[in-house]
């Protein structure tokens, strides 16, 4: 599966390499030929100068023996294949080719359709054009150039009266070279391009695999690791992020879904606790009632008829008292196993922060523990029951107080703000606004061990004076507000509960009708 | 037939209605039913003048005993009681026509209270099932107490003439606090009586505590004072009123 993908790139990659590198080879060695071309086209045409003026003289004294022997010197050199000379008629009066003398050339082939396409023979023509490449019967590549030999004054005026004035071009010099060098010189350009194109695109190759492993393909099944012990059940799993590139990104973005994932998991681990417990609460508090009401209905009223013995008042004082005492712990049970939250209005946040504070000013004062308030201006109304909300936050300022160092006292810091959240309301809902209220306290701090089970329903660090249900029944309360509850804390430096509760929307005339949950 | 008041005491456990008949026996005669059954069947035959009966029932609910009861007989006082002792309950079961809720476990003193005040609205012949004359503009938390809702959006509180009737000699208020949060069925304020008893009364509506009637600290007797507005307890923000009133008989 992940090896097709390297398979795909090192293919695709290739084929784009082979492509340019292809192009580029066309390109490179197309120069390389013309440049050859043109180096030959400019030695032929020198030669061809040399030879008519070398032969000039002797043409003048009509002495063809010395001709012959000037172009047989010359053609005799490596790479001339042929120096001809031919009238005007076509006739081939020298060549280093003994065969070929006295024999027509054939105005159509190749060496003379240049000048002569229109059956009509041009008297100058360009260098250019005066080139041409063919093949010999033997199949040998075969570069010619004409030359034309002009009439001048010399001839026509020369004792032999060979030529006419009015005659413009004497006869050609046809010189024949072989290609093979060109060729040749060719053939190797191309094999170096071409093994350095097989070498380029078999070095990207490797390159490009190299680079898909380690860029892609490795974080890739890192992640692919975390996801099959995630999909084990493992949730802690968590993506070793080690660049900030797409890839990283989603490495990121799956330890953030993780994140929430647990979260999520956690709440709803914790929300079930919740239920369960309320339900084994409300039985528990209806048995226990019973009974409880048996031993505070007789001890009071033992303790009624005690009159002035103060032994046994004192001791049946006990017995009433910790049986009231029982009684508040059942009422708190059956209070946790109700904490619905029952109605939900948009209200101040800020308002419900101030009626808390004054609550729990003076027991705070007491302990020499002052409340900072940082509240945000133009929050919007959240949509909440106030009484459960102002629970919540006594709750906590209480809490907060208790973990204030004797003596010493601290300060407790309540801000609130508003700030995108898009856990809340469900992912379908998109981002949604929403208040937050951070209670942050100088107090003693929570254990790390302690801190996943501080919502828990009956832990308490406080020993007899908790009953364990404060902070479970606020989680439940801000659950219920479809709101979330956080904590962070460092022992000896202090405690920050974060809430987050969803903004309060316009009600429509839908959600009006619609019964509260 | 002797001059003692005669009370029914419903209950599926034996050890409450030993207790009741221990407490409440040298002044009352005192009968008890295990169900619903044997209740219907006292109530036939003995006429009791109050019954104190449990919300939770073998056969039947309280609240249906409650129900059968006071339509065969109105001026019936009951008290009812239950272990699943929520606000919810209480105000249930005062809107129904009990005269009290008493919740479980209770005490000595407080089955008493309720019992005395019983006792009284019995001798008084307190018509308890036909609405007397309250003002206009009050909610009734069963006979107890009463709300009335002002203009500016606050709800004032107190406790009903009739409630009142029942009552010895006021002697001390304990008044809910300033800031405070009630809660409708909880405790509003208790009233303590020349008889040696205190008198929790529940809390008509739901709210924070906005002001508290102090005169009534000094003099508490002016609970009874129809002649001006000082009869109200307290003055609260009410929290849910929408969702409260409902609770509640209108006057």
């Amino acid at each position: 599966m992940t090896s097709k993908i390297s398979h795909k790139l090192i293919v695709g990659v290739a084929g784009v390499a082979i492509v340019i590198i292809g192009v580029f080879a066309w390109v490179i060695l197309d120069s390389q030929q013309r440049l050859l071309l043109s180096d030959l086209e400019r030695s032929a045409n020198q030669l061809s100068a040399t030879i008519k003026s070398s032969t000039r003289d002797d043409m003048m004294l009509n002495r063809p023996e010395a001709v012959q022997g000037i172009i047989s010197t010359i053609g005799a050199q490596d790479g001339i294949e042929k120096v001809r000379i031919f009238n005007k008629e076509g006739r081939i009066i020298l060549s280093t080719d003994p065969e070929d003398a006295g024999k027509m050339v054939d105005k159509k082939t190749e060496a003379c359709y240049v000048c002569h396409t229109a059956d009509q023979p041009l008297e100058r023509v360009p260098v250019s054009e005066r080139v041409r490449i063919f093949k010999t019967a033997q199949g040998v590549s075969t570069f010619g150039i004409i030359d034309p030999i002009y009439n001048e004054k010399g001839c026509w005026q020369s004792s032999c009266h060979a030529h006419p004035k009015s005659q413009t071009v004497l006869g050609v010099l046809d010189i024949t070279m072989s290609m093979a060098d060109v060729e040749r010189a060719a053939r190797e350009g191309r094999a170096r391009l071409v093994t350095f194109a097989l070498i380029a695109v078999f070095a990207t190759g490797l390159m490009i695999y190299w680079l898909v492993g380690r860029v892609v393909l490795q974080p890739v099944r890192r992640i692919a690791a975390v996801t099959r012990k995630v999909a084990e059940g493992d949730l802690s799993q968590k993506v070793d992020v080690r660049t900030s590139d797409e890839i990283g990104k989603l490495g990121e973005s799956f330890n953030d879904m993780m994140q929430k994932l647990a979260d999520a998991q956690r709440q709803l681990l914790q929300a079930n606790k919740l239920a369960s417990v309320g339900r084994l609460a409300a039985g528990v508090a209806h048995e226990i009632n019973n009974p409880l009401t048996g031993v505070l209905t007789y001890s009071s009223f033992l303790l009624k008829r005690a009159g002035k013995d103060s032994e046994l008042k004192d001791d049946l004082d006990v017995i009433v008292r910790e049986t009231k005492r029982c009684r508040e712990i059942v009422k708190g049970l059956l209070d946790f196993s109700r904490q619905s939250v029952s109605e939900r209005h948009p209200v101040p946040v800020n308002d419900i922060v101030h009626d808390a504070c004054r609550i729990v000013k003076n027991p705070l004062s007491t302990q020499k523990t002052t409340i900072v308030l940082n509240l945000g201006e133009n929050l919007p109304l959240i949509h909440a029951d106030a009484s459960r909300m102002q629970q919540v936050l006594v709750n906590l300022l209480v809490n907060a107080g208790d973990a204030m160092p004797e003596e010493k006292g601290g300060t407790i810091t309540v801000t609130t703000d508003l700030v995108d959240d898009a856990g809340l309301g469900g992912a379908s809902q998109g981002p949604r606004e929403a208040v937050r209220i951070r209670v942050a306290d100088t107090g003693s701090g929570i254990e790390k061990k302690d801190l996943d089970k501080i919502f828990e329903p009956f832990f308490s660090t406080k020993g007899t004076r908790g009953n364990g249900l404060g902070l479970a029944i606020v989680w439940g309360i801000i659950e219920g507000h479809g709101g979330r509850l956080t904590v962070e804390s460092e022992v000896g430096k202090g405690t920050t509960f974060t809430i987050l509760v969803p903004v309060a929307r316009p009600l429509t005339a839908e959600s009006r009708n619609r019964p509260l949950p | 037939m002797t001059g003692k008041l005669r009370i029914l005491v419903v209950d599926d456990e034996q050890v409450i209605l030993d207790s009741a008949r221990k407490i409440l026996g040298s002044d009352l005669t005192v009968l008890t039913a295990p169900d619903a059954e044997a209740a219907s069947q006292l109530l036939a035959a003995e006429a009791p003048d109050i019954v104190i009966s449990d919300l939770v029932l073998p056969g039947a609910s309280g609240m249906k005993l409650l129900d059968n009861a006071l339509e065969h007989d109105p001026g019936l006082v009951i008290i009812l009681t239950t272990g699943f002792s929520t606000v919810e309950n209480a105000v249930a079961a005062l809107k129904h026509g009990a005269f009290d809720f008493l919740p479980k476990p209770f005490t000595c003193d407080e089955l008493l209270s309720s019992v005395a005040r019983a006792r009284r609205a019995v001798e008084l012949r307190l018509t308890l099932g036909a609405r007397g004359p309250g003002e206009r503009g009050e909610f009734h938390l069963g006979v107890q107490t009463w709300a009335r809702p002002e203009r500016d959006g606050t709800v004032l509180l107190g406790v009903t003439e009739k409630e009142l009737r029942t009552l010895e000699r006021i002697e001390g208020v304990e008044l809910p606090e300033i800031g405070a949060e009630l809660r409708q069925g909880g405790r509003l304020v208790t009233l303590l009586t020349s008889d040696g008893l205190a008198h929790g009364m529940w809390s008509p509506l739901g709210g924070r505590v906005l002001a508290v009637n102090n005169a009534l600290k000094d003099a508490p007797e002016l609970l009874r004072d129809a002649s001006n507005g000082a009869r109200f307890v307290a003055r609260i923000q009410p929290s849910d009123l929408d969702g409260e009133l409902p609770n509640l008989i209108e006057s």
